[in-house]
């Protein structure tokens, strides 16, 4: 039976109902191949010739060239040689069409009316819900809010009808309660004959929660009850509210009310703005995946620093020192390229140029925008390239393609006198270099005491795609570099 | 380039008719008379002169909220012009349309148009019903750099190019749209639209809408091409707008002094009588001359439209459809 | 309480969204003006209405965007920008513009949370301007919400007052449907009083300007005002009304509507819009089925002409609804 393959009149198009079959080119007990044409069908507005669905023998034709068939009605059965008559005809019998027919308009088909398509609001009965109290349903808002029982307000509209002034005028008068408490004040009683008016999320969460309908104070119009109240409840007390009534969290808003913990600390909570979240994720996962190791040396910077002098002096460039340490390490890369990398799973991609990500510190966070090609540019060029990107980070007007990629970064906090760091490793790419603060510090040279401007280098490095020997030839290269600064100069 | 004195004359004069126009009405607005919004040609005239002197009555243009200039380029009357911009019964639309949809279909200037982009498909439809009348009838969308990235406007480029229509799409850069400028809003650079149009795969060129010389040759050869059947082509000219976008615009985008230079080294009447003069096709005195009766023509104009008679109410419901 | 224009009302009702929810953004053209401009100035005139003062400098470009002229592609970037993650607020310069991006709004975002069978929202909120009274012509003084009103999906707002845009335009913001908020061009500078605070104003709930027996006056939008003077000039006859205004026409407030005919048994609904299948029919019809035994005298209808909007001023102001139109329209329910 599972072999049984129907042949069905099929949908052509969107208005298709019905097709005549034409032509019929097989017979029973004709081998068939998936994708053969077995018939020729035509519709009101197609003539189309219908494949076989499955390879197999026709093992019985229901239809006559001619007929005309209503779609999904089975025209003719395939199925397997052996397959025997009884087989064929429990198939046939147990066949049930699963066309989708159109709608149709005809009354017995359809299924009941939609309900009326108005919103929330609508009442298809007249607004006095509660039969007992006359009075518009912005009055009885304003008496909620007030916390004005609505039954006690003296009407001064025909038939006694309550107005809005009428509320105003009796809070006024001192007839508020004294705390807001909307749902038992001022919520009419739900109507009469035990019929709660609740929302099918409260009705919903009230059963979840176990609680009785019946003991929740709606705050909705005419004392229906919404999800908030049945929380409310839940909660213990204090009116739900209307919609509107305590600053709305939305659920992207990320502002929060300040909690005060007890106790003699006052704590300010900050949630944390996309950005931040962005920071802390990610550097978790560096963290927890990454398996770091951290080689640390030391660099004599006082020929650099004379070299940057002359150099500033000759171009009328303001290039710091950091800038040359990006070109220094820019061409260190060069050098020393397999720890050019960045790590990828089963694969390690290695770049033909430098892309160095400079951390930039920004108001409330970090960000790496890229200086391409490291290797390739003079310092001048780097100096107004960092300062560019440095401004325009803190202006959050940096270009997605200057903050992806990178297989190297460099985070200097030697301005804010760090001796020494590690830092965290942007994943995937395979390294990066804290680099710390110049200052005098005593050295011993050929046996004798001498002091030197040293600065201290640490280079995290991910330790799948760069081993220790390999990061120590790196920063073997980048330390001569940075002694011998006329490299980076030429 | 064959243009006859009489051309050259009428060329001149239908500039000036705009400048005078459209200047007078940045005089006249501030005080009150003139209801609703107006957007102003000056500094633009050479365009719509330099496309429509290749034209007849019988070819068709459309036009943008900037309408004035291409209606008086194209011969629509003044005087009604200005009274309907006063919103008069005498007005060429009767008061109902107002500066921004100034239209007038005996001579082919099918009407300003509030919104953009909505001019170019427009043109392409007239252009189907003049390839059908077969009597060689163009059609051209006069259409400004907002419009660049109006749908619409690539719909009605792409249908005139697979239907081989005669249409002409004329886009006039001038500077701005609205407050914002082409270099941001309009993506690769310049003469970007002449090269939207030729991916389009039309025939398409660019030059200086201040010269009122180029802007014609190079039109008359896309009206050429398209009276012989050879289809579609766009032209892209670029020049500066001496108002702003609207009377009223604080035009804070524009650089200090940018005006003044343009009034200066971007006036396209000042280069036409350089020019003419220069080679001795014209003399100033013609020229003198023309702009005098022009000032009085604007003069009457405005006289005429303050005095003339406001539209009765039952007009409100007339010419909503033919029969009522 | 503060008094302030409806446009300051606006821009607070922006300022306090941009402040506390950087998702927030807000895109349409000339929203800051000058991208591009030889000046090198932003912020021509604080966009087309000067709701948005120093929020270029405020807010940056990433989240206040200056778009070119493509309506269709600024709706549907808000969709699909709604879709991902933002709560955009596209402005649509004039609401007469809206035929450009109409497949947007109508086929677009109205339809991704049913389509997609309840797995998506659409945050978005598009603001635009309309109506008549300025002599800005037929192809911008339309009002254009009684079609939006008519499509399943989109909520429609249309405050009358200050305080109701600030309130109404703090709910669209925070909702997470597709809002189109309708402010009227010529109300711009009309002033009222405003709370502090953010409190946004629910759709859906109807406010009641004025309370009476006699008549009740359905009014939409800038014909709220029109419709208190003519009230106001009624009490001497010793005529009172009930002024409903809807604030939202979808979702409508009809509880508040039919409780009010229920009350004074007399209805007259007054909407700028053409007559022809417009929120005045769409109200009228509604109590003539759910409170025909109410009514003890026809419904009236005030609406504009069924033409486009003439430019003469002259015109325009018999083409739009008149206050001595309502008056007697009123008067006409009492006898």
């Amino acid at each position: 039976m599972a072999d049984m393959t129907a042949v069905a009149m099929p949908k052509w198009g969107l208005e298709m109902t019905e097709g005549t079959v034409v032509k019929v080119h097989v017979a029973v007990g004709d081998e068939v191949t998936k994708g053969q044409t077995i018939m020729d069908i035509e519709t009101e507005k197609i003539a189309n010739e219908f494949e076989a669905e499955a390879s197999g023998v026709i093992k019985k034709i229901i239809v006559n060239e001619g007929d005309t068939k209503v779609i999904g009605e089975l025209l003719a059965i395939i199925g397997p040689a052996d397959a025997s008559d009884a087989d064929v005809d429990e198939f046939e019998g147990s066949y049930v069409s699963v066309a989708v027919g159109r709608v149709e308009a005809t009354s017995t088909a359809a299924p009941a009316a939609a309900p009326a398509p108005a919103a929330p609001a609508a009442s298809s009965a007249p607004a006095s819900d509660d039969g007992s109290v006359k009075a518009s349903p912005p009055a009885k808002r304003l008496a909620r809010k007030l916390g004005v029982d609505i039954a006690q307000v003296t009407g001064t509209g025909r038939g006694g009808r309550i107005s809005a002034d009428d509320v105003q005028a009796f809070a006024d008068a001192g007839g508020a309660a004294p705390a807001a408490e909307e749902a038992p004040a001022a919520a009419p009683a739900p109507a009469a004959g035990g019929e709660v008016r609740a929302t099918p999320g409260a009705k919903r969460l009230a059963k979840e929660l176990g609680i009785d309908l019946a003991t929740v104070a709606g705050s909705g119009r005419g004392g229906r009850i919404s999800k908030e109240d049945v929380e409310a409840a839940a909660a213990g007390g204090g009116g739900a509210g209307s919609y509107g009534s305590t600053p709305v969290t939305a659920e992207a808003a990320p502002a929060a009310p300040a909690q005060v913990i007890p106790g003699d600390n006052a704590v300010t909570v900050e949630t944390m703005n996309n950005m931040r979240k962005t920071i802390a994720k990610r550097l978790t996962e560096s963290k927890q995946n990454v398996p770091h190791f951290y080689l640390t040396v030391d660099v004599e910077i006082d020929n650099l620093l004379a070299r940057r002098a002359k150099y500033n002096k000759a171009n009328g460039t303001k290039a710091s020192v950091n800038d040359f340490i990006i070109r220094a390490a820019g061409l260190a890369l060069k050098a020393v390229p397999k720890a050019n990398v960045q790590f990828h799973g089963d694969e390690l991609h290695y770049f033909e140029n430098a892309d160095i990500s400079i951390a930039v510190a920004i108001d409330g966070g970090l960000i790496t925008p890229i200086v391409r090609a490291a290797n390739l540019k003079s310092v001048a060029q780097i100096a107004d390239e960092v300062k560019d990107l440095a401004a325009r980070a803190r202006e959050n007007k940096l270009k997605l393609d200057e903050i992806q990629g990178g297989s190297f970064s460099i985070s200097n906090l030697g301005m804010f006198g760090i001796k020494h760091f590690d830092a965290v490793i942007n994943p995937p790419q395979g390294a990066i270099l804290a680099v710390g603060a110049g200052e005098e510090r005593l050295v011993a040279k050929n046996g004798a005491a001498a002091v030197a401007t040293v600065m201290t280098v640490t280079m995290s490095c991910d330790h799948r795609a760069i081993d220790g020997a390999l990061g120590a030839e790196f920063l073997a290269s980048f330390k001569e570099l940075l002694e011998e600064p006329l490299a980076l100069v030429i | 380039m064959q243009l006859s004195r009489e051309q050259l004359l009428q060329a001149y004069e239908r500039m000036k008719t705009i400048r005078e126009f459209e200047d007078r009405l940045h005089e006249e607005i501030p005080k009150g008379l003139i209801p609703g919004f107006t957007h102003l040609y000056s500094g633009q005239e050479a365009i719509a002169v330099g496309v429509c002197e290749n034209l007849t009555d019988a070819d068709a243009i459309t036009s943008t909220h900037r309408g004035h200039g291409h209606c008086i380029a194209k011969g629509v009357e003044v005087k009604p012009m200005m009274a309907e911009i006063y919103g008069r019964a005498t007005g060429c639309c009767n008061g109902k349309g107002g500066s921004m949809h100034i239209a007038d279909l005996s001579k082919g200037m099918l009407g300003a148009n509030g919104i953009v982009g909505g001019g170019p498909p427009l043109a392409t439809g007239a252009a189907i019903a003049f390839r059908n009348r077969g009597k060689g009838e163009v059609a051209v969308a006069l259409a400004g750099d907002g419009s660049c990235n109006s749908g619409p406007v690539f719909e009605a480029m792409n249908m005139a190019v697979v239907m081989n229509l005669p249409v002409i799409f004329m886009f006039e850069n001038n500077g701005y749209s609205e407050q914002t400028a082409p270099a941001y809003a309009v993506g690769g650079g310049k003469t970007t639209m002449t090269r939207r149009a030729e991916g389009f795969g039309m025939p398409a060129t660019s030059g200086d809408g201040t010269d009122f010389f180029e802007v014609y040759e190079k039109t008359r050869e896309a009206v050429e091409r398209a009276r012989n059947g050879g289809g579609p082509s766009a032209l892209e000219f670029s020049c500066l707008r001496f108002f702003g976008h609207f009377e009223g615009d604080p035009q804070r985008y524009r650089a200090d002094g940018e005006v003044e230079d343009a009034r200066e080294n971007l006036d396209c009447l000042k280069n036409f009588r350089a020019k003419v003069t220069e080679a001795a096709l014209l003399e100033d005195a013609d020229m003198d001359a023309i702009d005098a009766k022009v000032a009085t023509l604007i003069d009457e104009a405005v006289e005429e439209a303050i005095a003339a008679p406001f539209p009765e109410p039952e007009a409100v419901t007339q010419d909503v459809y033919i029969d009522y | 309480m503060p008094v302030m224009t409806y446009r300051e009302a606006v821009t607070e009702a922006l300022t306090i969204e941009m402040n506390r929810d950087e998702t927030v953004v807000i895109m349409g053209e000339d929203v800051a003006g000058g991208a591009g401009g030889s000046s090198g100035v932003r912020d021509n005139q604080s966009g087309i209405w000067g709701t948005y003062p120093q929020f270029h400098a405020k807010y940056g470009e990433n989240r206040f965007i200056d778009t070119p002229i493509s309506e269709a592609a600024i709706v549907a970037a808000a969709a699909g920008a709604a879709l991902t993650g933002l709560r955009p607020i596209a402005e649509i310069m004039f609401a007469d513009f809206m035929g450009y991006c109409l497949d947007q709004i109508q086929n677009q975002a109205a339809k991704f949370r049913y389509m997609f069978g309840g797995t998506a929202e659409t945050p978005m909120v598009v603001r635009t301007a309309y109506g008549a009274g300025l002599s800005a012509a037929a192809q911008h003084s339309q009002c254009m919400y009684s079609q939006i009103t008519h499509i399943p999906g989109i909520k429609v707002a249309v405050p009358s007052k200050p305080a109701d845009a600030k309130g109404l335009m703090l709910t669209a913001i925070r909702d997470n449907d597709p809002v189109i908020f309708f402010e009227h061009k010529a109300l711009m500078a009309a002033t009222g009083e405003v709370p502090e605070g953010d409190e946004g104003i629910p759709f859906g709930e109807a406010a009641m300007y004025r309370e009476g027996d006699d008549c009740t006056v359905v009014a939409i939008g800038r014909m709220v005002h029109f419709a208190e003077t003519a009230i106001d000039s009624l009490a001497g006859e010793g005529i009172t009304c009930d002024l409903v205004d809807p604030r939202t026409t979808s979702p409508l407030d009809e509880e508040t509507i039919l409780e009010s005919v229920e009350h004074t048994g007399r209805l007259v609904v007054v909407d700028e819009s053409n007559p022809r299948c417009s929120v005045a029919s769409d109200i009228a019809g509604i109590v003539a089925s759910k409170a025909f035994s109410a009514l003890k005298a026809p419904i009236e209808i005030i609406t504009s002409a069924h033409s486009p909007v003439p430019f003469s001023p002259v015109l325009e102001q018999a083409y739009l609804p008149s206050v001595d139109e309502i008056t007697a329209a009123i008067r006409k329910t009492q006898d």
